[in-house]
């Protein structure tokens, strides 16, 4: 992954992208917060600052698309796991349509201007 | 347990008591929870060998973190909600108070009006009716009105006691939506 500093047009989009990000991660199974930070670190302009992530977890806690359950670390303290409700599921299911639809047009204007 | 150890590192310590402070600025009902995440984080980050300096730096200042939970949960600074839950008792009570007089008033005059002219009026186009018929009805004195009269005279009773209710209703609904939007507003969840 690229190394290069995200501009702050990358910010704003990365900004509204998270939640789908966090939520995609949280698909195949549960994850906790210090392997979130870490995962998203991994796909460069996805990194985000534990105090952009945190919240969002807690608003995706209290909007019940998140569901929380505890697990002891044989390296450390207890963690947290998150795993998506069935509310978390429909909600990844359509911001991923949503993202689809963006991105393919997006790719459209920029590789014929959006012409037929 | 490690989150103790985390709790008793000074430089955590700090951060935390910061941090909660900052929290406990807003009204936030999962407060403990929040900070009982960011224990776990830090105790975490500690455990994978991370220096406690290097941890914090990359979490922010702890006035910023605050920040960025209430803009995410839409936290409303604490004391707002008292302060509207009791501007909005002042008003009701206001607006109670202003009206009440006037209330009394209308619901008299109206509802006298409402529940006394329909009837009335119906009985009157009834019995005119009968004696227009021809039937005279005993008691029933109509004065220099004909039947035919006293069958108008009835509709128009009738129609005012009509009039009436309707602008007790339409009264009544109108005190009942100023009161409602002098209530306080839900508050932002959180």
């Amino acid at each position: 992954m690229s190394a290069s500093p995200p501009t702050e047009w990358t910010s704003q989009l990365r900004r509204g992208a998270l939640e789908l990000c966090v939520l995609g991660i949280l698909r195949a199974e549960a994850s906790y917060g210090y392997e979130i930070v870490a995962t998203l670190g991994k796909l460069g302009p996805l990194a985000a600052n534990e105090n952009t992530v945190y919240p969002l977890l807690r608003r995706l806690k209290n909007d019940a698309q998140l569901e929380t359950f505890i697990v002891e670390s044989p390296s450390g303290p207890p963690r947290q796991y998150y795993r998506l409700t069935s509310q978390g599921r429909r909600r990844l299911q359509a911001l991923e349509k949503e993202w689809t639809e963006l991105a393919r047009a997006v790719e459209l204007s920029l590789s014929n201007g959006g012409g037929s | 347990m490690t989150q103790t150890a985390t709790r008793d590192h000074p430089v955590v310590g700090v951060y935390m008591k910061t941090f909660e402070d900052a929290l406990r600025a807003f009204d936030c009902d999962h407060s403990s929870e929040i900070a009982r995440d960011l224990r776990g984080h830090i105790a975490e980050a500690q455990a994978m060998g991370k220096p406690v300096d290097e941890v914090l730096a990359s979490i922010g200042p702890a006035e910023k973190l605050a920040r960025a939970y209430a803009v995410e949960l839409e936290l409303n600074p604490r004391g707002e909600k008292l302060k509207r839950n009791i501007g909005g008792i002042l008003r009701v009570t206001g607006i109670l108070a202003a009206a009440s007089f006037l209330t009394f008033i209308v619901v008299m005059l109206l509802g006298t009006i409402a529940v006394g002219f329909v009837p009335t009026g119906l009985a009157v186009i009834v019995f005119s009716g009968v004696e227009l018929s021809g039937y005279d009805v005993p008691f029933l004195q109509l004065g220099p009105l004909l039947p035919i009269g006293g069958m108008a005279a009835g509709a128009i009773v009738t129609l005012l006691g009509l009039l009436a209710g309707w602008g007790l209703k339409n009264y009544l609904r109108a005190l009942a939506n100023t009161l409602r939007r002098a209530l306080p507003v839900p508050p932002a969840k959180g």
